[in-house]
């Protein structure tokens, strides 16, 4: 029971490491890409103030049209999100096996509950960011399983943490090369997934301020407040997942050229100079993009799904099956 | 064993007393509710006068026969429920017809209740103990309610009894009973409107449907009789002497069954009665109707499948699993289509029925005998079958509460479900809304609830399976496309019914009414108690099956252990429940449902206070860039809602399906047919749902329809001028070769 406890707590700091690290993160990608096309832009640690803010606006506006649908939802979608951070917690210490199918239907309740609370809205926004949005979600599930299953075929297991830590586990045989290019292969189609999920150029503008072209942020049009707070907060968790996760995927945590398992400090610092540098390689990919009519969102899909199934059949040594 | 045998009797009476009660006082006062029928459709169509209706009180004839209903499916609630605790099976007799010897085979109506058979009496009983409860309200205003209630009775005694059956002439009876039984409630729409002449149509596409594939089944089962050593009617010989052998025959049966029994269940492209034909049924037999009777389907093709035939080969299974796949995906497809609330779930019935299959023809494919050498394989047909039961489980909770919500928005607009002319309900009906909505994230796999745990099953078995198969030296490709391609369907069809449910819930329940004048003419409060009882124990139960999955895995694992295939790779992973799932040390998953509901529980509980203490919200008019906000025409419908993914769906579905079919169809073999039967290539019946001018959404399905009446005809047309070729002569021989047949047989008998 004790070591339950411990397990419990450990866990539960590495959840609030990732909760309060996420809108630097998000803030960091935000100051290099103004950096990078020229501009000042705001500090990383901006996005904390505007919450600081957020959070102290009392009461909130509430459309009259809204029930009680459109008052759980940001706790909702914050909470699945927060539990995200149990899937990739920065240290492999204490840790709740969490699978990633479990990590996807989290991701789809959130959106589904934010979806719902846009129709609650009953206005021409909030309807077109739920459709938009949840059509985005129809395109990138398919993708999301296929890679699981590719990750399935390498490590043998869907558990999160197996995932995250180790490398394929054929390492060293002549299977190895086939391994490594469905990874990247891989790798590939979940960085457009990352773009899709998130609200990225080409898919959905971040920075955008008119209505008519909003994915997510039509969802969040009506929100203010501390329930805003939670929905960005939430957002910024999400975006720190999937980059850990891509992170991970290329630079597993244990790194089988070292000699041993990272320890002590080395590891949160390996993890943050992946983020960092996952977060800088969004805020270039973004500079040279422009945003797609969404329904012209299909075709760089399909590439990513060819992807995939490419991946999925190389992790499958389909060709080299025989020996 | 006497016990079975008297409690059988005792539904039969129950069941059978409470179908003639309503039935013999209903022609009796067949005049006087006709007037009353007129009287209450002038009201609705004047409009002005419509009050809300008194809650009269149901006559007597009506209450009779649903107290009958509802102490039988108490009783076979309790039976099951016994029967899965203890195991073992146990058989009786009913009756015997007169023995012919051993040249005819018996016709003796014998039962058989073991595990399976006694799960799907639990669902059975267990709804319908809900659906009656629940009736008792629903029914008060329906001026066929005596037609309803004991129609219901019948219909639950074919049901009952055709799952116990074990005499191939008996089952195949009680199936056909089922069907009518069913039409019969069908046939309320068009009493309520005789006018409308689709709701008669409606009848007709279920009976042709249900017949055809009655008729394959029929087939499936008389092959399977006729080549079993030594020929029997008695389902228990296919069971101690499981079929080994390869021959065509086997290989016949599977298919006829799959067809048969497909049909009946709606798979693709199969499916399109469904969704024309169910919502003809008063709604809360609608509930049991898609809750139980399209499963019944799949009860046939587990018995069939998995207990007359020891080891199939894998190109069974991996049939059953594409078609599947591709059922769950057209079917979501086609709910994005749905006017009324009654069509689109039908669709995802359709759906669901696919997901569930999936997990079935896992099962078959890894119990196939092409795999001996890799016994992991094996270990994982009982976890697929039970991730397909669990499904079915789980469809029969949550479609059953969203119909059983449909009835009660039925009962509280009087009558319009259609979805463009709802919204806002939640605003008036609290309860019903709340429950739909739990409902809703059940239906689109999402935790805490429990579609989210077979989903997960289902999806596990598969990639366990795959990951697997790769390291077998038989792999071959075609498997490996088909396993990858099904998982792609179902994760499409997935995150499908999650926009699908978006859009259904969005549209009757959220936001504001888009049809005001008749939003003024429902009726003020939400539904009386009892309906809202029964809504409430489902959406418990929705939960209840999310949060504590193990207790049930274990069960439907002692059900799959009886068909053979014990459940060995999965195991609670630790004493406070949740899902390991081990298969031979190669593959490994876990699942923590009640760990996810406690964290994100609490997280939610103190994320809630935290709003509630600054509660005072400010209200404001809704922000529409400066215009007047008019909600009715300002919000999104459900056909902007789907919009780009219905674009997408039919650029991707034309190239890779319809093309296909539509060309296989037109066909020169297809049009020398059409030639030979004199017949115009036309369908014997309507779709509705236009895609768009002159191309609607079942056009290739109904087209199936027609080929298979196409061949049916041309065949007996040839064997009538055959046969029947107006020669004397012809016919004399005919009488005299029966007569040979005759004494052959009494011969057969005396010695």
């Amino acid at each position: 029971m004790t070591q339950f406890i411990a397990v419990a707590l450990i866990g539960l700091a590495q959840v609030a490491l990732i909760v309060f690290i996420a809108p630097a993160v998000v803030g960091f990608q935000r100051w290099f890409q103004a950096r990078l096309q020229l501009r000042k832009g705001p500090p990383p640690w901006q996005p904390y103030f505007n919450l600081i803010k957020l959070m102290g606006i009392h009461p909130g506006l509430r459309p009259q049209t809204t029930s009680w649908v459109y008052v759980i939802a940001p706790p909702v979608v914050f909470v699945c999100y927060a539990l995200l951070s149990w899937a990739t917690p920065p240290f492999s210490l204490g840790y709740i096996p969490l699978d990633f199918l479990t990590v996807i239907s989290l991701l789809g309740l959130a959106r589904f509950t934010l979806a719902l609370a846009g129709m609650d809205t009953a206005t021409p926004f909030g309807g077109m960011g739920s459709s938009r949005e949840m059509f985005i979600n129809v395109l990138a599930e398919p993708v999301l399983i296929l890679i699981i299953l590719t990750l399935a075929f390498q490590r043998h297991t869907t558990n999160m943490i197996s995932i995250v830590n180790n490398f394929s586990s054929l390492q060293g045989t002549t299977g190895f090369v086939f391994d490594l290019a469905a990874l990247l292969l891989l790798w590939l189609a979940l960085a457009f997934v990352t773009l899709m999920d998130n609200g990225f150029l080409p898919v959905d503008n971040p920075s955008t301020h008119l209505e008519l072209t909003m994915i997510q942020r039509a969802l969040h049009l009506e929100y203010s407040g501390r329930s805003l707070a939670l929905i960005e907060w939430g957002e910024a968790i999400r975006l720190t997942f999937f980059l850990t996760l891509l992170g991970d995927l290329l630079i597993p945590r244990n790194i089988a050229v070292l000699p041993q398992v990272l320890t002590g400090i080395q590891a949160p610092l390996l993890y943050i100079i992946k983020l960092l540098v996952a977060a800088s390689l969004l805020a270039l990919f973004e500079l040279t993009q422009v945003k797609l009519r969404l329904r012209r969102i299909v075709t760089p899909w399909v590439v990513a799904l060819l992807l995939v199934i490419a991946a999925t059949f190389l992790a499958a040594k389909f060709l080299i099956s025989g020996q | 064993m006497l016990e079975i045998q008297f409690f059988f009797w005792i539904i039969i009476g129950l069941l059978g007393l409470g179908g003639m009660t309503p039935l013999a006082a209903a022609a009796f006062r067949s005049r006087s509710t006709k007037r009353k029928d007129e009287s209450t459709r002038f009201a609705t169509s004047t409009g002005q006068t419509y009050v809300a209706k008194n809650h009269q009180k149901l006559d007597c004839p009506t209450t009779l026969s649903l107290w009958f209903a509802l102490i039988s499916s108490g009783l076979t609630t309790f039976y099951a429920l016994k029967t899965l605790m203890e195991g073992g099976s146990s058989s009786a007799t009913l009756f015997v017809t007169e023995s012919f010897g051993n040249s005819l085979p018996s016709f003796a109506l014998t039962l058989y209740v073991d595990r399976l058979a006694a799960f799907f009496l639990l669902l059975l009983g267990g709804l319908s103990i809900g659906i009656v409860i629940y009736s008792f309200d629903y029914l008060c205003e329906k001026a066929d309610r005596t037609l309803i209630a004991g129609g219901y009775n019948l219909f639950l005694l074919s049901e009952v009894l055709f799952v116990v059956a074990n005499n191939v002439f008996f089952f195949i009876v009680l199936l056909e009973l089922a069907t009518l039984t069913c039409s019969f409630l069908m046939l309320h729409k068009y009493r309520e409107q005789p006018d409308h002449l689709e709701h008669q149509q409606s009848v007709k596409i279920y009976l042709i449907a249900n017949h055809i594939g009655g008729a394959f089944v029929l087939a499936a089962l008389l092959i399977l009789a006729l080549f079993h050593n030594p020929p029997t009617f008695d389902m228990s010989m296919f069971r101690q002497m499981p079929n080994t052998s390869s021959s065509i025959a086997n290989n016949l049966v599977f298919l006829l069954a799959l067809i048969g029994f497909g049909i009946k269940a709606g798979i693709a492209p199969f499916h399109i009665w469904v969704a024309i034909a169910h919502p003809s049924l008063p709604t809360n037999v609608h509930a049991i109707s898609v809750g139980i009777m399209i499963k019944i389907a799949i009860y046939g093709m587990i018995r069939i499948f998995f207990q007359f035939f020891s080891t199939p080969p894998w190109w069974w299974g991996f049939t059953v699993l594409l078609i599947a796949a591709f059922t769950a995906l057209i079917g979501v497809r086609n709910a994005l289509y749905g006017r009324t609330l009654k069509d689109s779930l039908a669709d995802h019935s359709v759906e669901n029925i696919g997901i569930i299959l999936a997990g079935i023809g896992l099962a078959l494919l890894f119990s196939s005998r092409n795999f001996p050498k890799f016994p992991p394989i094996h270990t994982l047909t009982g976890l697929a079958l039970v991730a397909g039961l669990y499904h079915l489980l789980n469809h029969t909770v949550f479609k059953g509460l969203l119909y059983l919500c449909t009835g009660a928005v039925d009962k509280l607009t009087s009558g319009v479900v259609e979805l463009e002319r709802l919204g806002g309900l939640i605003h008036r009906y609290r309860w019903t809304s709340a429950c739909f909505l739990v409902g809703s994230v059940a239906i689109a796999g999402f935790p805490p609830f429990n579609g989210f745990i077979s989903e997960w099953l289902t999806l596990q078995t598969l990639i366990a399976g795959a990951s697997l198969f790769i390291k077998t030296s038989s792999l071959n490709a075609l498997l490996l496309t088909g396993m990858v391609f099904s998982s792609l369907l179902l994760a499409g069809a997935f995150a499908l019914t999650a926009l699908a449910f978006v859009k259904i819930a969005g549209e009757v329940f959220l936001g504001k009414p888009r049809d005001k004048t008749v939003f003024e003419a429902y009726e003020k409060n939400d539904v009386p108690w009892r309906m809202r009882g029964v809504l409430i124990i489902l959406a418990v139960l929705c939960l209840a099956l999310g949060i504590l999955p193990w207790p049930v895995i274990m069960m439907l694992g002692k059900v799959a252990g009886d068909l053979r295939f014990p459940l060995v790779s999965a195991s609670p992973f630790s004493s406070w429940g949740g899902i390991s799932i081990n298969v031979g040390s190669q593959y490994t998953a876990q699942l923590r449902p009640e760990f996810l509901f406690i964290l994100s529980g609490l997280g939610l509980f103190v994320l809630f206070l935290s709003l509630q203490m600054s509660r005072s919200w400010n209200e404001k008019a809704v922000w529409t860039t400066g215009t007047q906000y008019d909600p009715e025409r300002m919000q999104y419908t459900g056909s902007a809602f789907t919009s780009p993914v219905r674009d997408f769906l039919e650029k991707a579905l034309i190239a890779a399906v319809f093309a296909p079919i539509t060309s296989i169809l037109q066909s020169s073999i297809v049009k020398r047919l059409a030639r030979l039967t004199d017949q115009q290539f036309t369908a014997p019946f309507d779709i509705r749902f236009d895609v768009s001018e002159g191309r609607s959404v079942g056009e290739p399905f109904r087209q199936v329809y027609c080929l298979l009446i196409l061949l049916l005809q041309s065949a007996s047309r040839r064997i009538g001028s055959f046969f029947q070729n107006g020669d004397l002569r012809s016919y004399l021989l005919y009488i005299f070769l029966i007569f040979v047949a005759v004494f052959i047989v009494l011969a057969g008998v005396i010695r």
